[in-house]
């Protein structure tokens, strides 16, 4: 019996720890208030079904400077060349994330040292950085750089914060191209677009650039950009919504726009949810898992079935001898609730063994280890599975045998 | 000789609960089994499907050209001659757009202008190669020709509707124009939505050209190359080697392109193997845990069989022992247990092909999962019907092996 809750458990929580570490929303405590803005761009002659996933450079300006909020970023990855002051140290290429300075307090970054950028250097494209713990570490030995500088993509760039270690899966504020990874270089979207930077996250354009240089693909249709805005109350909310819809008949006005205007402001578990932030087939290996356990369960019953058939006799004689049903019954669910814990860890181990499995075959995706490590909620929540379902699964035998009567059994054997 | 479907019946009443708990089982088991195979399936074909362009021979890598000023067509030129200088180089070529590797470009091509901003045409990945793209990959033309140097434009903005020919994959060319033959299409012109207004003529066909992404089986080859070379401080190059001078290759490579006096960085360094199985290792994964998953969904219901018809047998010792002495066969002990297995399998199986072809139903609603076909329903009850047989198979035979003596003095 307690294999058969330990096999269950092991591939239920294999799937189960897998599925909730890839959807989990790691800012799940600023749910309501933290928004992506979206916006319905493209030509009225386009499908239905097609969903701007991002944002053009000139919505999002124009939204930074005009729209109601006090905390919004817009923000897009890139890719550039870090020349280290050390001479022995080779140049390489970083993930660097163009935002706003507001972009740090939006997403709860955990700061070390220093802080983010001030909006006069958001407007002036200052040569600002904030760095994360690991570049800091790996240039700076891990000290309080801020005041010093770096060398990115040619420019000499002042460091005016540094990061604590910083990675979510997934990825909050970015999740266009996958789960997302973190960046080691922060700095105002404004610079990384003056320094034009190589764009390294999703670019689509349903209408074709005008002219060829960067300054047409600025204003172009391009979608590029995410842009998130904090609104801490509802008042805020529909203040903020009443501007948008207001932007968008302006710009539906200017030709730009030509669809309807569906939902405009997502949480971020709204979003992730339109979007399909995970493979459908993880669902659907987590169904098969529960399944499984579900099976494990039906012969769980059956064996504690023959077991306490076994046990008629003795059960009879204590009856006989005076005890009751209710103490028996307790009786008989504490000892699935033993079997249960002794399942779960069983379980948990093979869990474990199962996850291991997984992150060898996916060894070269860079942070797999955060998808199938359990922590301490996932252990406690397998250790509760085991017993709550031995528990059930122990209730019908216990139930149709303490229903029989003493004597019946006596004579019976 | 009768199947004593009746009796046996009875007899199973008064046990019931065995044998329902073993009935939902087995339909469980066979819901999921019908379901998952066809996912399976698919990704087997997806797994499987040829890539028709020389993986063992052929690495990439991701070049970046840092400092101030500086031309990257002239940089790129240079590393590309002496990158074809090399003796183990067969061919190399600078490209936006790596196959296999999970990062590319793409947009739609249509055989008539694109009039308004829609969405029309065919989408197809997007290489930007010169005349030497085609060798690196050592694909083959069906139909019409490679590139001429001349036709190569160099490009620094962000457009791409400069060339005027381009070469498509068959598989591209059949979606394009669905009437004609490769022949026929070499020749005739094609739009694109990447910009321009100007018609791009068909010069060759190629028997293959995988996408950066692993599709679908139809859509993998669905790709085109433009005779483009972008002038970018950020760019990838393509190489193929000898045979079996690979690894070598790619040493020597490297210090080639890190030698040249220009700061530069060299990223991603890999074969186009490693490439290819990276981005297959996770449907790859996902198969794995399906059919182990499966395998001990089956494992557990046959165990659960095995019990209920050891649980069984025990308990009918008895009838079995009088049987016995009655003159009953050894068969017919063992065909009495095994039609008590089937009344078990026909209900379970029956609810579970139910609920199978019920969440298929769901499943091809709600997200793209493959739907349930017929032979695969068909093969899969008799797979399972075989399976629980067999389980019962033991102690069945067991049971019948039992001297009457023995079986008749028991209780």
């Amino acid at each position: 019996m307690v294999l058969a809750i330990g096999v269950g458990i092991g591939l239920f929580m294999t799937l189960h720890t897998v599925l909730h570490l890839m959807s989990s929303n790691p800012l799940q405590h600023k749910e309501d208030i933290l928004l992506r803005v979206q916006l319905d761009a493209g030509s009225p002659e386009m499908d239905e079904s097609y969903r701007p996933l991002q944002m053009t450079y000139i919505d999002s300006m124009n939204l930074i400077h005009e729209a109601p909020a006090a905390l919004q970023s817009a923000h897009a990855r890139f890719n550039a060349a870090v020349l280290p002051d050390d001479p022995d140290l080779r140049p390489f290429e970083t993930q660097v994330r163009g935002a706003f300075g507001p972009f740090f307090e939006l997403f709860d970054a955990p700061i070390q040292y220093g802080g983010a950028w001030d909006q006069l250097q958001d407007e002036s494209a200052a040569y600002v950085v904030v760095l994360s713990a690991t570049i800091n570490d790996r240039l700076f030995g891990g000290r309080n750089s801020v005041g010093e500088s770096i060398n990115v993509a040619g420019q000499r760039m002042r460091i005016v914060g540094v990061l604590q270690p910083w990675i979510l899966i997934p990825t909050p504020y970015d999740v266009s191209t996958g789960l997302g990874t973190g960046e080691d270089v922060f700095m105002p979207l404004n610079t990384a677009v003056e320094m034009r930077l190589s764009r390294a996250g999703n670019t689509s354009c349903w209408k074709a650039v005008e002219g060829d240089d960067f300054e047409s693909f600025l204003n172009s249709e391009c979608i590029w950009i995410q842009y998130f805005v904090q609104l801490d109350s509802s008042e805020e909310r529909e203040m903020y919504e009443s501007f948008l819809a207001s932007y968008v008949e302006s710009q539906v006005e200017l030709n730009r726009f030509g669809r309807e205007q569906k939902q405009s402001l997502f949480t971020i578990n709204e979003w992730w949810e339109e979007r399909g932030v995970v493979d459908p087939g993880v669902y659907v290996l987590w169904f098969v898992a529960l399944m499984f356990l579900v099976v494990c369960v039906l012969n769980t019953i059956a064996l504690m079935l023959a077991k306490l058939f076994g046990r008629l006799h003795d059960i009879a004689i204590r009856r006989a001898l005076g005890a009751t049903r209710l103490s028996l019954v307790c009786q008989t669910l504490v000892e699935c609730g033993v079997v249960g814990i002794f399942g779960g860890v069983l379980g948990l181990s093979f869990a474990h063994l199962g996850l291991a499995g997984i992150q060898t075959l996916l060894a070269h995706e860079d942070q797999i280890h955060l998808l199938t490590t359990m922590n301490k909620e996932l252990l406690v929540m397998g250790l509760l599975f085991a017993v709550v379902s031995t528990v059930v699964a122990g209730l019908y035998p216990t139930f149709s045998v303490c229903r029989l009567q003493p004597t019946t059994q006596i004579n019976a054997e | 000789m009768t199947l004593e479907i009746g009796p046996v019946f009875r007899a199973m009443r008064r046990n019931k609960i065995g044998f329902v708990l073993s009935a939902l089982q087995i339909a469980i088991t066979i819901a999921v089994i019908l379901n998952i195979f066809e996912v399976v399936q698919n990704d087997v074909e997806r797994l499987n499907q040829s890539t028709e362009i020389n993986m063992e021979d052929t690495f990439h890598f991701t070049v970046s050209l840092l400092g101030e000023e500086i031309n990257a067509q002239v940089e790129i030129e240079e590393d590309l001659r002496r990158m074809r200088d090399l003796p183990n180089v067969v061919a190399a070529v600078q490209t936006q757009a790596v196959p296999l590797t999970g990062s590319g470009w793409s947009f739609n091509l249509s055989p008539e202008p694109f009039t308004v901003e829609s969405e029309s045409g065919v989408l197809g990945a997007a290489y930007f190669m010169d005349e030497y793209g085609v060798p690196t990959m050592d694909l083959e033309f069906v139909a019409g020709r490679n590139f001429s140097p001349h036709e190569v434009v160099w490009h620094d903005g962000e457009r791409a509707d400069d060339p005027h020919v381009v070469i498509l994959s068959q598989q591209m060319a059949e979606l394009l124009f669905p009437d004609s033959t490769m022949d026929e299409i070499v020749g005739k012109p094609v739009y694109s939505s990447g910009g321009g207004a100007h018609p791009i003529t068909v010069i060759g066909i190629l028997n293959a050209l995988p996408r950066p992404w692993l599709n679908t089986a139809e859509t993998f080859h669905v790709s085109f190359i433009m005779p483009r070379q972008n002038a970018w401080n950020r760019f990838h190059y393509l190489v193929r080697s000898q045979p079996g001078a690979r690894d070598s290759t790619m040493l020597q490579v490297e210090e080639l392109i890190l030698d040249s006096g220009q700061h530069r960085i060299l990223q991603y360094l890999r074969t186009l193997e490693e490439s290819y199985s990276g981005m297959r290792a996770g449907p790859f994964t996902g198969m794995v845990v399906s059919i182990v998953a499966t395998a001990l969904l089956i494992f557990v219901t046959a165990l659960g069989v095995l019990g209920l018809t050891s649980y069984t047998v025990r308990r009918r010792t008895r009838q079995v022992g009088m049987r016995r002495a009655l003159g009953a066969s050894r068969f017919a002990i063992v065909r009495y247990f095994l039609v008590e297995n089937s009344i078990v399998a026909v209900s379970g199986i029956t609810l579970g092909v139910a609920l199978g072809i019920g969440c298929n139903m769901l499943l091809v609603q709600e997200m793209e999962f493959p739907q349930l076909q017929y032979w695969n329903v068909v093969f899969g009850v008799l797979i399972m019907w075989a399976l629980v047989a067999c389980a019962a198979l033991a102690p069945a035979s067991m049971a019948s092996t039992m001297s009457p003596a023995v079986a008749a003095r028991a209780h």
